[in-house]
């Protein structure tokens, strides 16, 4: 288990986490972050499907199984990308932007 | 292309790919066995539903046009027993289930009951059987309040994917290895080779399969866009999705227009098909609604295209086709529920749900194997404690079920919540494999020993059925009882399969560690 875990820490060329908190933090990138991003590309999504005119059951569901086919993706490459900090940028901090985009969407349809 | 391919995938990706697939697997692999394991068996519901509820085995019917007014509302009256109806719904008998199914709210309690056709009302079939326990338990694990089930479900499934992506993606070589089984070499060899070929050559129907599962519910695991478009209200979503009609009771007592027009005028909408289930909410109200469900048997979609009726003056209140979208979202979602009508898709669908559980227990079986290497003869508690597991939620999850029917025939008819005690006796039994398994489980998890008792059990399931009804393989077959027919020869099969497998594993040397050792390491 910690095997791997410093095998990407040596190919980050990083110093910085101990191998637990390393792989930690690669895991909740994986579960929270990515489901963060999936419900921000889900809720973004929405908002423009209702903003382009799509009604807003098909919007919805355009949007969530969009976002659905990200998820696992997204998941697996909080696993894959050589920084974890990366990772968690990308992942929260993308959802996060989404969100805040579908929250500024939202408030500027009628 | 090769080398653009061979760019896309480097060692490192295979490599970083390796330990999440590796660890999903191990905590996650005992829970997707029970969810695959439960979903092959939903396959086949209706027929096992048969099997645990004699009574309703009334010979194949000739579906006709059941009518609801002389056959299906006195039986809803029968079921109140007086008191006032609030809301209820039929199952309309179909060619899988020759009976019909009620569920009636009253004033004061549930009831429900299950009649034949022409509406004469059966005994309690005091049992929740496929239909009502291992279906639930596959989709939600019975963890109803908060969608509490859905949600580690639904979680499991994500990881699913994800080790099947990953799987991919570590096992490059993939239509090489197509080819290779190696069961004559190693143990751990051909474990790997089994591991990779169920999951290649299967591969398709599991990312469906898990997809499509998701998608079912997936506005209620990812509710952002019903937050952001419909704050947040489900119920709202659906009724504007799925085409729902609601509205409450207004208190004034209205007598009820004949239910059988509308079942015909849902017909001439539809362009055909035949009514599956019909609903009455607020019954007897002046604001009752009628709905009347399609069966969806025909075709792919599970699209049930609702018909609400006015329930006093029988007058059309909605019929809303769904959007391209939400048509997708509901084609998608009958690719994974498979009501239609297509008895080798069926099978299919049982056997590469098996595959799925192969693929599981062979991952977690390559990972003890692997990992025993690393801890030489006296394992330590991490694997135990992964062996047990295993054993739990492969041949336990067998004897569980296995038992939960064979209660199902010894269980006496009168007995005060007979339904769940076959799920007490299911749970207890689980757990006392799960236990047994963690006692016993020193160099090598009880497997031969559960085996035999997984046999032992679907042989006696077979007995009986034939002892408690009369009904041996051979009466059914000539009875044309092929739902029967098939539980019974595919307990048979599994006493048969799991025996010789008992015998061999008994017969089993020890794992000798020098040869695993030098067997060369994979990824």
């Amino acid at each position: 288990m910690m095997k791997t875990g410093r095998r990407l820490e040596t190919r980050a060329g990083g110093r910085s986490l101990p191998p637990r908190l390393h792989t930690t933090a690669r895991v909740t990138a994986a579960v929270f972050g990515a489901y963060g991003f999936a419900w921000g590309l889900a809720a973004f999504g929405a908002e423009l499907g209702a903003l382009a005119g799509m009604a807003p059951a098909e919007a919805v569901t355009a949007s969530s199984l969009l976002a659905l086919v990200t998820l696992p993706a997204a998941a697996l490459w909080a696993f894959a990308v050589p920084r974890v900090a990366v990772g968690w940028a990308v992942l929260g901090g993308g959802g996060t932007l989404l969100i805040a985009a579908s929250h500024l969407a939202g408030m500027s349809a009628p | 292309m090769t080398a653009r391919k061979r760019k896309l995938i480097s060692p490192e990706l295979r490599a970083a790919m390796l330990w999440p697939h590796t660890w999903a697997g191990v905590t996650l692999g005992g829970l997707l066995m029970l969810i695959f394991f439960m979903g092959s068996l939903a396959v086949f519901a209706s027929e096992i539903d048969r099997w645990m509820m004699p009574d309703t085995r009334v010979g194949a019917v000739e579906v006709g046009p059941v009518s609801l007014d002389h056959a299906v509302v006195p039986v809803v009256e029968k079921l109140a027993a007086g008191r006032a109806v609030r809301d209820w719904f039929v199952q309309l008998p179909d060619e899988r289930r020759p009976v019909m199914a009620f569920r009636v709210r009253t004033e004061s309690g549930n009831a429900a009951g299950v009649a034949t056709t022409d509406g004469t009302l059966l005994p309690p079939v005091g049992t929740l059987g496929a239909g009502s326990f291992f279906y639930p338990l596959h989709y939600s694990l019975l963890l109803k309040a908060g969608f509490v089930g859905y949600w580690i479900v639904c979680f499991a499934s994500v990881a699913m994917l994800a080790g099947l992506i990953s799987g991919v993606i570590i096992h490059a070589r993939i239509f090489k290895d197509f080819f290779t089984f190696r069961s004559w070499g190693q143990f751990r060899r051909s474990l790997l080779d089994l591991h990779n070929l169920t999951g290649v050559l299967v591969l398709p129907f599991h990312l469906m399969i898990t997809i499509t599962g998701i998608v079912i519910v997936l506005p209620i695991v990812l509710p952002a866009g019903v937050q952001a478009l419909y704050g947040g209200n489900l119920l709202r979503f659906y009724d504007d999705a799925l085409g729902n009609y609601s509205r409450p009771r207004s208190g004034i007592a209205a007598p009820m227009a004949p239910l059988d027009p509308m079942v015909a005028e849902a017909k001439r909408l539809w362009g055909g098909g035949e009514a599956a289930v019909v609903f009455v909410y607020n019954a007897g109200d002046a604001a009752s609604v009628v709905r009347v469900n399609r069966d969806t048997g025909d075709h792919i979609s599970l699209d049930v295209q609702p018909v609400f009726f006015d329930g006093v003056t029988g007058a059309l209140l909605k019929y809303q086709s769904p959007g391209p979208v939400v048509a997708t979202h509901r084609v998608l979602s009958g690719l994974h529920f498979a009501a239609f009508e297509h008895w080798p898709l069926r099978w299919l669908y049982f056997l590469f749900g098996l595959a799925g559980c192969v693929l599981i227990g062979t991952g977690m079986l390559y990972w003890m194997e692997k990992r025993r290497v690393a801890h030489g003869r006296k394992p330590g508690m991490g694997w135990r404690s992964v062996a047990a597991l295993a054993c739990g939620s492969t041949t336990g999850l067998l004897i569980a079920t296995l038992a939960m029917m064979a209660a199902n025939r010894l269980l006496p008819a009168g007995i005060p919540s007979r339904e769940l005690v076959e799920v007490g006796v299911f749970f207890l039994s689980w757990i006392g494999t799960a236990i047994h398994a963690a006692v016993r489980t020193r160099t090598d998890p009880p497997w031969s020993v559960q085996c035999a008792a997984v046999a032992l059990l679907a042989a006696a399931c077979v007995v009986l059925n034939w002892i408690t009804t009369g009904e041996h393989p051979v009466r059914a077959a000539a009875a044309a009882d092929w739902a029967v027919l098939g539980v019974d020869l595919v307990l048979a099969l599994t006493a048969y399969v799991a025996w010789r497998a008992s015998r061999r594993l008994v017969r089993r040397d020890s794992p000798d560690l020098s040869t695993l050792a030098k067997v060369t390491d994979h990824a």
